[in-house]
């Protein structure tokens, strides 16, 4: 009882929070690319790029902000998720799953460095790579949280040797997914690496190409986190990132 | 002569033997525990940076039809799983968003798990259903991958195994070829595919090969 009261009561504080006057937030989305032409995200993307990989070399290249940049559709749904939920946030489609299976980690890298650079106030990263990168990622999101950045990064959906990073640095904000019946719903995980359990099941989101479609995984559930955390720094620009976890932790079960 | 199979091709791993009798296992038990309509395995060609369909269980139709079909890598949830190493899950697509207007065709859910040693990608394993009932979740992408790290571990101690039977060919001399042979025919059979895959590629793995050479005999520039 005290507990579904507890639920109602973040669900209303968290309603509110979308519909009160809210600062734009920059969110940088480090995927697949957005399908800026799908009517939920048009006019929401500030800006669009793709890391391309040259002799191993990453190159910022722009892209058409007005376009359809997405290779499968994951971006474009991750992308859906945060702004249904923030209405403030504005977007920075930074693709860097291209279809060269080589160099998928090395364009993420590059992908990080490029939104730290530019002080996107939130990161989200539905990707994940193995333990072998974790020094080169690292050092920028050390960097991110000291320059009040919050890094939102997904658990990996395969059971191998670790949780995939950068969900495990503790300088990020790390989800996992379940079934929750809203967005708005978490559950901290006391005692784990991967902090935050967000709804990724199931999840209704907006379609490459035009249309809905449901999507099911960690990085479903990453941009829930996301947009929560766009709902409080434009509610609050002051907020440092461990002031946010803290709210999040609060608004947990 | 019969044309090899992408399982033995690619992997190794020969019709008839356990590891291929465990991998259909692993198949089968996905489709039966996951009410999916049909499963299958794809292999990785590394070459081509394609996906090699080796096996199907379900429907025999099937089987034979999309044996040795391949699929890009960039290409729907399959190469999103192979590029991603991650589980993903495709679902039909409506045109709005609270109505059950259909605008994609068959199949209704599609799941597709990535066949992994240490990060390295060796295949894919997927399931398919056509009912409109059934909807891949989060238990079925689960399931699927841990049997797909099941199937990745069986194709790596085939590996290790096909190593130490190799070494202790060679040792004998048995008159099988020894492990430098065996990596020379690697290396003629990888530039035939890529002689008739990649012919652009040439130029560069030529001025590699001048290069190692070059390092392999001192001198010689």
């Amino acid at each position: 009882m005290v507990t579904r009261d507890l639920n109602q009561w973040v669900d209303q504080q968290l309603d509110q929070l979308s519909h009160c006057e809210l600062q734009p937030v920059e969110v940088a989305v480090l995927d697949s690319g957005i399908d800026a032409t799908h009517p939920d995200l048009a006019g929401k993307i500030s800006e669009a790029v793709q890391i391309e990989l040259i002799d191993g070399k990453a190159r910022i290249v722009q892209t058409n902000l007005l376009g359809n940049s997405d290779l499968f559709g994951h971006g474009t749904a991750v992308a859906s998720i945060i702004t249904r939920l923030a209405p403030n946030a504005r977007i920075v489609d930074v693709r860097v799953l291209g279809t060269d299976n080589n160099g998928a980690a090395a364009a993420l890298i590059a992908g990080l460095k490029f939104a730290v650079e530019r002080k996107s106030r939130i990161i989200n990263m539905s990707l994940a790579v193995k333990a072998d990168y974790a020094p080169q990622l690292w050092p920028l999101c050390e960097l991110a949280y000291r320059q009040n950045q919050i890094v939102v990064a997904a658990r990996r959906n395969m059971p191998l040797a670790d949780e995939g990073f950068p969900a495990e640095f503790s300088s990020c904000v790390s989800v996992d997914r379940d079934r929750f019946p809203t967005p708005y719903r978490l559950r901290f995980n006391l005692n784990e690496i991967i902090e935050y359990t967000a709804q990724g099941e199931e999840v209704i989101v907006a379609a490459r190409g035009g249309g809905y479609t449901t999507k099911t995984g960690t990085s479903f559930a990453t941009p829930a986190v996301s947009g929560l955390c766009a709902l409080l720094v434009g509610a609050h620009p002051e907020l440092r990132p461990f002031e946010v976890k803290t709210i999040l932790k609060a608004f947990s079960d | 002569m019969s044309e090899e199979s992408p399982l033995a091709k690619y992997l190794s791993i020969f019709p008839q033997t356990p590891e291929e009798r465990v991998l259909r296992l692993l198949v089968q038990l996905g489709i039966r525990i996951a009410n999916a309509d049909e499963g299958s395995l794809l292999v990785f060609d590394e070459t081509s940076n394609e996906l090699v369909f080796a096996m199907t269980v379900g429907n025999s139709q099937s089987e034979s039809s999309l044996k040795g079909q391949r699929v890009a890598i960039g290409s729907g949830i399959t190469g999103l799983a192979a590029l991603t190493r991650e589980v993903h899950i495709g679902a039909p697509t409506f045109h709005e968003i609270n109505q059950p207007d259909n605008v994609s065709g068959d199949p209704k859910s599609v799941l597709a798990a990535p066949m992994l040693i240490d990060d390295v990608l060796v295949g894919v394993m997927t399931a398919v259903t056509f009912k409109p009932e059934v909807r891949f979740g989060g238990r079925e992408a689960d399931l699927y991958a841990g049997f797909a790290a099941v199937a990745g571990v069986i194709v790596q101690q085939r590996r290790r195994l096909a190593m130490l039977e190799s070494e202790s060919d060679a040792s004998i001399n048995t008159g099988t070829l020894s492990e430098r042979a065996r990596a020379e025919r690697d290396i003629f059979q990888s530039l035939e595919r890529m002689l008739r895959t990649r012919p652009d590629s040439l130029t560069t793995v030529a001025s590699l090969l001048a290069g190692i050479e070059r390092l392999a005999v001192p001198g010689s520039h």
